[in-house]
């Protein structure tokens, strides 16, 4: 509105403050390079592609999570229930294929997976609870179930091989599992990048009163965001019951913070408005090199855990430092 | 009001609205002309943004009726408010600052291409027309609007308006957050809006501003219309006198004029 000169060139900023743009806009891809070239100079079989090809394997089940989580926390929630579901969607997905057939398996892993998003998005917009404690909540709600309709027993499936041709079918070279991570986040990407939903999913998390002025049904939106994410969960679920034939109830204890973890080493705010799809995948694969490093070079598993911890910190850190020189 | 249409664009009639048990706005009735600014004023809690916001949707009146063209209008949310031509300028909450001027300007409006992704190039360069008629100093087009100065803030969200073809204009405190020289661009811009036909309703804590603006004044005092008067009959004085004692300059006493400038 005003003649006054907004600081648009680069010209005469300082210099730690461009650092802090570039950074900033470069995001997790720099640590991401840095381990992958390190572990490639320092540990010759990483390179190798049966390697390459079973991290991401074994990382399609995260990503697939973290794509629909990056959603929820993009328009400001956090979904804690993903693991729980995992849990539950496994072992259901895994039950039904045994008993009735592996197209029913794969049918009842998913609808379980949206039915408790849909109910998570409606306990945070309907009845207002905060979506960090109402999803807590849930994830004891559908933990519990998981138990009891596994009766707290590892659900094996060993005597039906075809279950195991929806995660584990080799194309090109890749697994099943791998082309749905890979399909899952490119659905994702034009969905958050380009459509009206993914700008709504952003501007909800941005300023929830303005969009709401503006004409967009933000509970809808929210709503929509905790089903993607609860889907997401059961589709995971179901891949990794399919791939290893079995599932357990508590299979997915720690799928929630290694998710919620790559997401934010990836960039992605946990204050809402801020994130995208290209952030949360690499940011999930550069966990999973720190860990395959590890694996690797034969370091101390314990280690790794705190290295994770601190990487978390980091990441929450640099991201706080980067956001000062934004405006 | 000059030559103005003899149908008001907007009648709003017998409107109420209660927050629990608290009358907020009670039995208000209100209209505007086309090209004529209304100024309304009041103290803090007179009704003025909840009477507004009854006619921008973003809160249902529970009694009343508006009329808009002389036709009843039926509206109970932000999109039905838009739909009649109704944009709305908020002193606050009006942008999301995690995106740029021209993903706000199109907030809940998007344009899309054939396969029905957004047409971001489109959405920009009409953000860049509209722009260059309001505030040809802006230039930053691709940033998130949290870099932007409360003016140039401002600018975005009266774009919206603008570009939307409002036939009506809410604007509630529309210069608050702003500095001298921006609260004088904002001010010449309503002025060529109402040139342009536009009705604006104009809330404001600022008399001066009002005064400045507005063809009509409505004082509310307690959820109430006090009065509504001409600017050009009344002295700020008087309306001052309306929006703390809460009746018309005729009723007013000596003794109550006397105190009040005691």
């Amino acid at each position: 509105m005003s003649a006054q000169t907004v600081g648009t060139g680069s010209t005469g900023v300082p210099l730690a403050q461009r650092i802090g743009r570039v950074i900033g806009r470069a995001g997790i891809l720099i640590p991401f390079l840095i381990a992958f070239v390190v572990l490639s100079l320092i540990s010759p079989p990483f390179l190798r592609f049966g390697n390459l090809t079973n991290i991401l394997a074994q990382q399609a089940g995260i990503i697939i999570v973290a794509c629909a989580g990056t959603f929820v926390l993009i328009a400001g929630g956090i979904d804690l229930s993903i693991g729980a579901i995992y849990g539950l969607a496994g072992a259901v997905a895994l039950t039904t294929a045994s008993s009735v057939s592996s197209p029913a398996g794969i049918l009842a892993g998913l609808s379980v997976g949206l039915a408790v998003g849909i109910v998570n998005g409606l306990i945070v917009t309907r009845f207002r609870i905060n979506p960090l404690i109402g999803t807590l909540a849930m994830s004891f709600v559908v933990s519990g179930i998981a138990v009891i309709v596994t009766k707290g027993n590892l659900v094996v499936a060993l005597d039906h091989p075809d279950f195991q041709s929806f995660a584990a079918t080799k194309i090109l070279g890749l697994t099943s599992a791998a082309w749905m991570m890979i399909a899952t986040a490119i659905v994702a990407l034009i969905l958050l990048s380009r459509t009206t939903f993914g700008r709504y999913v952003y501007a909800t998390g941005g300023n929830i009163q303005a969009a709401r002025l503006g004409g967009v049904r933000v509970n809808a939106i929210r709503v929509a965001t905790f089903a993607l994410s609860g889907l997401a969960a059961g589709l995971a679920g179901t891949i990794d019951a399919s791939r290893v034939l079995s599932a357990q109830a508590t299979g997915g204890q720690f799928l929630t913070f290694t998710v919620l973890t790559g997401i934010i080493v990836g960039g992605t705010s946990i204050m809402g408005g801020e994130g995208s799809i290209q952030r949360t995948v690499l940011g999930c694969l550069f966990v999973a090199l720190i860990a395959n490093g590890f694996n690797l070079l034969g370091l101390d598993p314990f280690y790794q855990q705190v290295t994770l911890g601190v990487i978390l910190l980091l990441a929450v850190g640099v991201d706080a430092w980067s956001r000062r020189f934004e405006s | 009001m000059n030559d103005v249409a003899h149908t008001p664009l907007v009648e709003m009639r017998n409107i109420r609205v209660a927050f629990g048990g608290v009358h907020a706005v009670e039995d208000v009735s209100l209209d505007l002309y086309a090209g004529e600014v209304v100024g309304l004023v009041g103290g803090n809690g007179a009704g003025k943004s909840t009477l507004m916001r009854a006619l921008s949707g973003a809160r249902a009146p529970d009694s009343g009726e508006i009329d808009i063209d002389g036709r009843l209008a039926s509206i109970s949310n932000p999109r039905d408010a838009k739909a009649y031509g109704i944009e709305t300028i908020y002193q606050t909450l009006a942008l999301a600052d995690n995106i740029d001027a021209a993903a706000n300007l199109f907030l809940g409006r998007e344009l899309t291409d054939r396969v029905g992704t957004l047409d971001d190039s489109a959405m920009e360069s009409a953000t860049r027309k509209v722009m260059t008629r309001l505030n040809p100093n802006f230039t930053a087009f691709k940033r998130p609007v949290k870099s932007l100065s409360g003016g140039q803030r401002q600018s975005v969200a009266i774009a919206r308006a603008v570009h939307f073809n409002a036939r009506i204009l809410i604007m509630d405190e529309p210069t608050a957050a702003l500095g001298p020289a921006e609260t004088e661009q904002v001010r010449d811009l309503i002025r060529q809006l109402k040139q342009e036909g536009i009705g604006i309703f104009l809330v404001s804590h600022d008399i001066h501003d009002v005064f400045d603006l507005a063809d009509r004044i409505s004082v509310m005092y307690h959820g109430r219309i006090v009065g509504t008067v001409n600017k050009d009959d009344v002295t700020i004085d008087e309306v001052l006198g309306m929006i703390i004692l809460g009746k018309p300059p005729t009723e007013v006493t000596q003794k109550e004029l006397a105190e009040l400038h005691g």
